[in-house]
Order: C-alpha cells, then structure tokens, then sequence
C-alpha cells in the first residue's frame, strides 16, 4: 500500500515538475520590453563542429572608440547567448585561436531572439605559431575540478596507440588505484561506488576496464572531460565522492577518416566522417590483445580480456544539435591469476542529448534521455556464483535562463532504475532481489559575479525515490581572483551531497572487486541503511607563473556518513557482512605544470590521510574501546607522479614515474584449529580451522613505484595515409610491486612485470 | 620569467629520469605478513576431574594448517598453582584431513578447587601461558522422584563457583528413539543461599518442545525414567564461540566433571487434571 502511495507521490510531482518547466520554457518573461537576446553558435570550417572556449564579444557600433557591452565564451556545444541586450545596433566580434576573427553588425529589436550560427575558417598564416591552450577555463573555480583534453591524455605512456582517460585519472593528485587490475578508482578517499561518471550525460557504471591502464574512453574519441575530485556543484546529483563528465567530440564534417592500430596490449579500429553536410559519425572498437600475447613474450600469464565499442551520430541543425550515443564494455579476467574464478562486467550505454537554441524559447534547453545498464559477476568454467548489476531509463532537462539578472541554470531528471541480483556463499547476508525505483532529482544554481574578482555560484539540490525522504543539497562555488584574471585565483567549494545507490564489495579481498549493488533504503529490506551522505570542503589556489607554468595548491577536508564496510572478524569467513562506518578524508595536493611548444612537465605531490571509525560491536572488530578506528585499503599517504612529453627531432618521448607510499593491508595473527572444550575433543574431532587476523589494515605494504616511457614517430607514407609507430614499455625496471596479500591463499599477488611494447597504427583521410 | 632552454630541459629530465631509476631498482619491496612474535601458541584442553587422562592441543599460531611438521619443536609445562608441582607434557600427533594437531597428554588425577598452569615455551624463549581453576566437586541431591510427570523434579547442587557454568541434559526414550532436551534453555537455576545452586524442572515440560503440548505422555514412554545428565564448568567456559564480539580466543582451558542420575516418575497418570487436581496431593 505504501509503495503505491509512492509511486503516486512520485507521479505527481513528475508531472506538476515537467508542467512547470514546459511553462518556464516557453514563457516570455524572461525578456524586458527594451531589450533582446543574442545567441551565437560558433562552428570551425575546418571539420564544422562547434568551437569551445571562443571569445564572443558585443561592441558599441562606433570603431573609433568601441565600447564592450557584453562579452563571453561559447561552451561546448559553442553557443554563448547575450541576455538583456537593449535595442539597437552594435558590432559582434568572434574570435578564436588560429581562426580568423569573424564580424558582424546586427540589429537588436525590443523582444528580439536572435539566433547566429557561424562558422570561423582556418587563419593559415597564424597556424604555425599556435600554442595550444590545454585547459579550458571555468568561471566557477578550479576547486576539486581537473580540466582534461585529448591532447592531455596521449601526453601519459600507454601501451597502445593513442593514450586513455583512466592513466590520466590515475595520475591526478589524490587519486588512488587498487592496482594495476580491477578498474576501481578511489578519489579523495571515496570509494569506486561513490564516483559518477557520465559520457554526455549519459550514467556510465563502471567504464574503466581491468586492465587499469585502459578505460571505454580513448583519446581520439574525447572532447574534453571535467573531474571533479569532490565539490562539485548541484548540476550532479547522485554521487558522494567524485565526477567525471565526459564529452565525445563529434566526427568531422567534412571528411571521412581512420586508423588501425595493433600492439601486444590492445587492436583497435576507428571511423569517422560526415553523413551529409550537418551530420557526422564517429565509431570506434577497441579489443584486448594482452592475453593472446603475454603468452609468447611474458613469463607470467596475463589473464586480462577486454573490448570497447563507441559510436556517436551527431546533428548540427539551425536551431538545434543532437548527439545519439552509444557505448558497450565488456571485462573478464583475474585479480589473483591462480584463482579458479573469472570476473566479468559490462557496460551498456545509449541515448541522445539535444540542445534547442530556437527563437521560440526563452532560453537554451538542454534534454537528455538514455537507457544504462550495468552487470558484474563471479564466476568459474562451470558456474556463475553471483551476478548484480543495473538497468535504468532515464531523462533529463536542463535549462540555462536568470533569475534577479543573475545567470541560473536548473534542472529536472527523471530515471526508473531496476536493481537485479543473485546471490550466494559470501553474500548470504543480503538476499536476491529484484527491484525497480524511480528517482527523480531537481537542481538549481547561480552563477553569481559579484564583482570582475568574485563569482559565486550557490546551488540546491534534491533527490527522492519510493524509499526515500528528499534530500536537501545544498552546494556553492566561488572564485576569486585578485588581479581579475584567471593567473591567479582563489578557489573553494562546499557542500552536502547523498548517494541512494551503494556498491558492496569484500573489501577483506583485493582478490575481487565484485560488487553488490543495491538502492541505500529499501522498503520490506531485512538490511536498511540511512543515505550515504557526505560534507565536502575545498580550498585551492592556482596561479600562472610566466607564461609556461602553472602552479595548483589545493586542501580539502570530506566527512563521509553510513558508508556500508565489511565486517572484520577476526577470523577469515567468507561470508561478508557490513557494517556502517564514517570517514574522516583530508589532505592536500600541489601540482606544477610546465607547458611549451615541445615540452610538457608535470609534477604533482599529494598527502591525504582516510580515517574510518565505526562503533567496534557494529563493526565485529575484536578491538577493544567503543569506537574502532582504521585506515580502510585506499588510504595512501604520500604519492608523487612526474611526466614528462617532449619533442625533438621528429620523435615525441613520454615518460611517467610515479611513487606511492604503501597502502594498509591486514597482517596474518595465526592459523588455528579451534576446539570448543570440553564439548570437543582433541583426539577425536578437528575443531574448527581459522585464518586469525591482527587488527584490520594495522600495516602498510611496501613502497609502490613505477616508470612507463614511450618514444613515437609518425611517418607520411603518401598524401592520404599516414603511420604512427611508438615503442615504449610498462613498468621499465621491472620493479615487483606487491599487489596483494592473498590471505585465502597464502600467496603474495605482484603487480604486471616488465610489460615491453611495439604499437602500430596506420590513418588514413 | 621563467626561461629554460630545451637542451637544460631535456639534460635535467633524463639525470632525474636516471636517478630515479637506479635509485628505486634496489628499494625493498618485501612484507612479513605474519605476526610472529605477539600470536605463538594456541592452547584448547579440557581438564575432567573424573579422568585420569587429559588432552590439551597446542597449535602453532605462526605455521600454516597444511604444514607437514611432525614436531611442535615446543615445550608444554603443566603446573598446578596450588602445590607448586610442574611436570612436562608428552605430545601424541593426531592427524585431521592432512592436517597435524599436537595433543598433549596430562595423565593422572585433576583437583576440584585448583589453580592449573599451562606454559609452552618456544625454542627461542618466548612462550604463552594459559591459566585455568578447575571446579567445585559438588554433592548433589534430587527430590520428586516416583511422582507425577506435571510435578517438579528439584536438583539441588551444594557448591557452585559464582563463574561456574552447569549445563544440564535430560533424555527419555520414545518409540524406540532417544530423545535428548538441553534443559537450561527454559528452566533457568536459582542460586540458594548457601551457595549451592538448585534447579527443576516438571517431565512433561520436557516432552512438550518435542512433541506439543500435551500431546505425548509420560504414560507413553517406552519407561519411565528420565536420565538427567549435567556437566559442572569451571571459569572460563563459553556455550558458543564469542570471537566475533569479542576478544580473539585461542586458548580454552576448561576444569568440569559430569554427573549423570536416573530419576524415575510415576506414569500412571494420563491428564494432568486427574493427577494435580482433586485426585492427587503433592
């Protein structure tokens, strides 16, 4: 009964939320009498997809002494829109590194819409001095936020053509790898579970892939991504930790093109093209050599298969552009190579995301719809022992409009997320079920500039499903910059945020990284738990030092509440049970980049600190004292990445180090055939035999280090086809890095060894 | 403005590149997962007062349970704390599935009311003792025999140890079968003043969980006797493992006796109306 009063609760607040904002969108209040709206759509000639970051500019008509009425840059879809323009007629200036400048007189009528899309060409004779600007700039602060491009990612050794999203990931500061298998991420003391990535937003699960040195997002497909290591504002609803938000570039519009690429690691195929003149493809396949080939060259068996498949349709209409998205994962393969069980998952992603500029609407309209699901399982040759995973149909609005003259963006999603699981042995503490819960989500936020030095960007969150109260998210930004330029900046964030989905993994077990997933609150449950929910704090300060370095200082403190934790018995089960927990993660990074022409250095250092504290009889420690505290696997205190990418002479050398201090791991206490005297005997029955543990995570595994370096060259073997060839190897000194103690099997599980490597890729246009 | 060229760049990168590998190639990369030196022994035996022959395992903490070992390379001591007297224990190899455990043997007569010492000593000197006070023999006394089933039987124990555990057994035999009833799960003891302990229990009551109220009779008993078994713990002794709350155990040393006496109760009656009401006086 109560479940249908919530699914009618649910019902109608979608549809008095969606009649409100139908009515917002189409409403004219936004405009005053005197005044007009400006929207301008920047594309390159070059392959006709949308320009990022291009200067818009609103002159005064006079040319002798101009006068700026309004200024910005378009987003990545390229579109700025000029609100509030009062009547007349000025002079629209566009501009863009490497492109020629674009002008044009307009004429703004009271309660005009005027939508302009153009296209800038290629300035040829200002190419050659081009310094490509990697980051794009945000206005809202750098706090917890990484700004990541193509070009960032193939700067990081791989072996493979191109580079990965996930080893640019894993050498930003503050994020920690369980390995170099499995494809979990722990950001700033968060667990995998706890990060929300999305690919045009578009809910990807888990995209990164076993390998750890490959993800579902390659290079050559990234538009650009934005990772926020915590204080993220309320746009993302739905993750405590982390965000990573990719976008897919479009394919060219003007010219079909390809590659194909094979190395002992991985093959991959690509391309991309137009459909006509306003539409493109891009489709990409990648697939995992590494287990044919370690076979013939590696004196350990790598047990690791994996593929990829992107496609992207893209539109460019007049008033409007869409992007149909599609991605499919699929992983196999062993954490421990000597156990008999295979871990698998994958990853199913498609849907579209529009973006209406058209007269007829107050304002841009962003809308989102997509179908994710998501399945992981434990498995040997003969049996599938659990499987979990998620499906989930979802969309999304997202309105740009202002509210008091400040600039305020909103939003509405909706997504009907089905839970299916089954389960057995080590998870008899939860049952199998089968569950569908509607989400929905709403959000609104200001993007506030106090003054040229200050912006300030509060938002509200909220989310509610049928087993839930709503929530209440508050967030904010801000941004200051002393010189009123981004050289130097003061950043911070702050804010709640709440997870209603949770991921249970045998975190006693780095031999896995099976998860249970399950919605926090479950109505009729035998195990309830309250929302995961988390408090983050943020303090950065970055400063550009001449024109080729850049220096990021950034400290944050996260309180993490009900996180579900294995239970530590001090005696090795199988069966897990959880128990709640709350984490204390603080610390600190600084981050030096020198950028030029030929070279690229990075070095970054990062101190954190993970405390989780649970109360000792919840949490079965055999500790003494009511409260237990531990530092959970992922806590690494100190770690060091450098990289560095230079070229000369027609060659581009990459090389990445980096070194982390050890993670805890449990020591063993003993091994023991326990006897329940007097009603046992010892002559005539065995007891009961027991791994005993120390206290959980009381010790720290050895120092990890390791150097990937990589030297290309590219070869033009005739006007239409060229050939990229790069030798390089993982891990160069082959250093043993431990992995793991396997307490189950007694066995210490190193990380890959010595991983040499030849790729190839042949383009073609 | 910083200025450097691309030869110092490209100079300084490679010496550090160098530096850093040479330098790490040597760095330490072993762990010790075992805790040696805090966990060593652990030590499960029972010590029955009415048995000459006593067994304490003792298991290495440190060696995995599939090691081949054939000798603990350890020394057991048992002293009795009372009399300072200190004997060394022989071991007798008992084999689980492949799996060695090391018995030891203490033989002749264990003391009711006695502090007991076990110490293993291992060959580098450190060693684990385990402590153990073996219970009160206890006289005991049994009233309501020859009675009806609905009537209490009383057990009355005249010396109990206020960290004592009794647990109690009652058994009947029904269609050929034996049925066993773990008495201290609904009758809870009394301590009498003296400190002794006493309890009852009515032998109907212990037919009911079987069977249902009433359902079975003692009339319908194959006899009518119930055997009332109980075992007298010392210190120390847990009806289930605890170790999930609390401390770690690896050692049980348990001091108890058993007693066992046949109570036999009057069966002619069918209903306990006719036996308890007007029919019969207590």
């Amino acid at each position: 009964m109560n479940y249908l009063i919530g699914f009618k609760k649910i019902h109608l607040v979608i549809k008095s939320l969606l009649c409100f904002f139908i009515l917002i969108c189409i409403s004219n209040t936004s405009i005053a009498q005197d005044t007009g709206i400006v929207r301008v759509v920047v594309l390159s000639q070059d392959d006709g997809n949308a320009i990022i970051g291009a200067n818009a500019v609103l002159y005064s008509p006079d040319i002798e002494s101009p006068e700026i009425i309004s200024a910005g840059a378009t987003d990545l879809d390229g579109l700025h829109q000029f609100q509030r323009v009062p009547a007349g007629e000025y002079r629209l200036v566009i501009s863009y590194v490497g492109h020629q400048t674009y002008t044009r007189y307009i004429n703004i009528e009271p309660d005009d819409r005027l939508v302009l899309q153009l296209s800038l060409a290629i300035d040829t004779e200002m190419f050659d001095e081009i310094i490509v600007e990697g980051e794009r700039i945000t206005t809202t602060g750098r706090a917890g936020l990484r700004n990541i491009t193509g070009e960032n990612l193939t700067r990081i050794p791989t072996p493979g053509a191109g580079g990965d999203l996930i080893s640019f990931i894993q050498s930003s500061p503050g994020v920690v790898s369980s390995g170099d298998r499995g494809g979990d991420l722990f950001i700033r003391g968060g667990t995998p579970d706890q990060n929300y990535v999305q690919v045009d937003n578009l809910q990807i699960i888990k995209p990164f892939h076993i390998s750890n040195l490959y993800s579902a997002f390659p290079a050559e497909t990234i538009q650009s991504v934005d990772m926020y290591a915590g204080g993220f504002g309320s746009k993302y609803m739905g993750a405590v930790s982390a965000v990573v938000d990719v976008r897919l570039r479009p394919g060219s519009k003007r010219a079909h093109s390809g590659s194909a690429s094979i190395s002992p690691y991985l093959g991959s195929l690509s391309l991309e093209g137009p459909l006509n003149e306003n539409q493109s493809f891009i489709l990409m396949g990648r697939k995992s050599t590494i287990e044919q080939f370690s076979q013939m060259y590696l004196s350990d068996e790598i047990n690791l298969d994996f593929y990829d498949i992107t496609g992207r349709y893209s539109i460019q209409g007049d008033n409007m552009n869409c992007n149909v998205t599609g991605i499919g994962t699929q992983d196999r393969g062993r954490i421990n190579p000597d156990r008999e069980v295979d871990l698998t998952w994958s990853n199913f992603v498609l849907g579209a995301r529009c973006l209406g500029y058209n007269e007829m609407f107050s304002h841009p309209i962003e809308f989102t719809v997509g179908y994710t699901s998501y399945n992981n399982s434990e498995s040997d040759a003969v049996q599938t022992f659990r499987s979990s995973g998620i499906r989930q149909f979802y969309m999304k609005l997202d309105l740009k409009d202002e509210l008091f003259s400040i600039p305020f963006e909103y939003g509405l999603g909706v997504n009907f997320r089905s839970y299916q699981t089954e389960l057995s042995e080590r998870f008899s503490e939860f049952e199998s079920f089968e569950r569908d819960v509607p989400i929905v989500s709403v959000y609104g936020s200001l993007e506030w500039d106090v003054s040229d030095k200050l912006t300030i960007q509060p938002g509200l969150g909220s989310q509610f499903t049928l087993d839930t109260d709503p929530t209440l998210e508050p967030r904010v930004r801000m941004s200051f910059m002393p010189d009123g330029t981004p050289n130097r900046e003061f950043s911070a964030a702050l804010g709640r945020y709440t997870q209603v989905l949770n991921g249970i993994t045998d975190e006693r077990d780095a031999g896995t990284v099976f998860s249970v997933l399950l919605p926090t609150s479950r109505r009729g449950a035998t195990v309830t738990r309250p929302l995961t929910t988390s408090i983050h704090s943020i303090l950065g300060y970055s400063e550009q030092l001449g024109n080729a370095v850049r220096l990021n200082i950034e400290g944050y403190y996260m309180w993490h509440r009900y996180i579900p934790v294995s239970k530590w018995n001090p005696d090795a089960r199988i069966e897990i049970e959880t128990a709640e927990a709350n984490a204390d993660a603080y610390g600190f990074d600084v981050n030096m980049e020198y950028s030029s022409r030929t070279f690229y250095l990075s070095a970054g250092y990062s101190w954190a600190k993970v405390e989780y504290s649970a109360a000792s009889g919840d949490l079965g420690a055999w500790i003494e004292g009511d409260l237990f505290s531990y530092s959970p696997p992922h806590d690494q205190r100190h770690s060091v990445n450098l990289l560095g990418s230079g070229s000369f002479w027609g060659f581009t050398t990459s090389a990445r180090w980096e070194i982390g201090t050890g993670r805890p791991y449990t020591r063993i206490y003993g091994f023991d055939l326990s006897l329940l005297v007097p009603r046992e005997n010892p002559i005539t029955d065995p007891g009961t035999a027991r791994t005993i543990f120390t206290e959980p995570y009381g010790d720290r595994l050895p120092v990890y280090h390791r150097l990937d370096v990589s030297v290309e060259r590219s070869f033009q073997v005739s006007e239409r086809i060229s050939v990229d060839t790069q030798i390089g190897a993982i891990n160069m000194y082959d250093r043993n890095n431990i992995f793991y103690f396997d307490v189950n099997a007694l066995q210490r599980i190193d990380q890959n060894p010595l991983l040499p490597y030849l790729s190839i890729q042949t383009n073609f246009n | 403005m910083m200025k450097l060229s691309t030869y110092r760049i490209g100079i300084i990168s490679l010496s550090a590149l160098l530096l850093i590998t040479f330098g790490m190639i040597a760095c330490d990369n072993t762990i010790d997962p075992f805790e040696t030196e805090v966990g060593l022994y652990s030590v499960y035996g029972g010590l029955d007062l009415n048995s000459d022959r006593n067994y304490i395992r003792v298991m290495d903490l440190n060696t995995p349970l599939n090691s081949t070992d054939t000798d603990l390379n350890a020394v057991v001591e048992f002293e009795n704390l009372n009399t300072g007297f200190t004997e060394i224990l022989e071991d007798t190899l008992v084999q689980f599935d492949g799996v060695n455990t090391f018995n030891f043997i203490k033989t002749g007569e264990i003391f009711p009311k006695t502090n007991y010492k076990v110490t293993v000593t291992r060959a580098d000197g450190l060693f684990r003792e385990v402590f153990t006070q073996t219970p009160p023999k206890s006289d005991y006394t049994v009233e309501g025999e020859n009675r009806s089933c609905f009537l209490p039987v009383i057990f009355t124990l005249d010396e109990v140890g206020e960290d004592d555990t009794i647990l109690w057994n009652v058994s009947f035999e029904y269609d050929n079968r034996i049925f066993e009833s773990p008495l201290q799960l609904f009758i809870p003891p009394l301590r009498t003043e003296d400190g002794g302990l006493q309890v009852q229990f009515r032998p109907q009551q212990v037919l009911d969980p079987f069977f249902g109220e009433n359902r079975v009779q003692c009339y319908e008993l194959t006899d009518d006797k119930f055997n009332v078994e109980f075992v007298h713990h010392g210190p120390g002794y847990e009806l289930n493992s605890s170790d999930t709350d609390g401390p770690v155990k690896t050692s049980r040393l348990i001091g108890f006796y058993r007693e066992m006496e046949t109570v036999v109760v009057d069966t002619t009656c069918d209903t306990y109306t006719r036996c308890s009401g007007p029919f019969f006086k207590e």
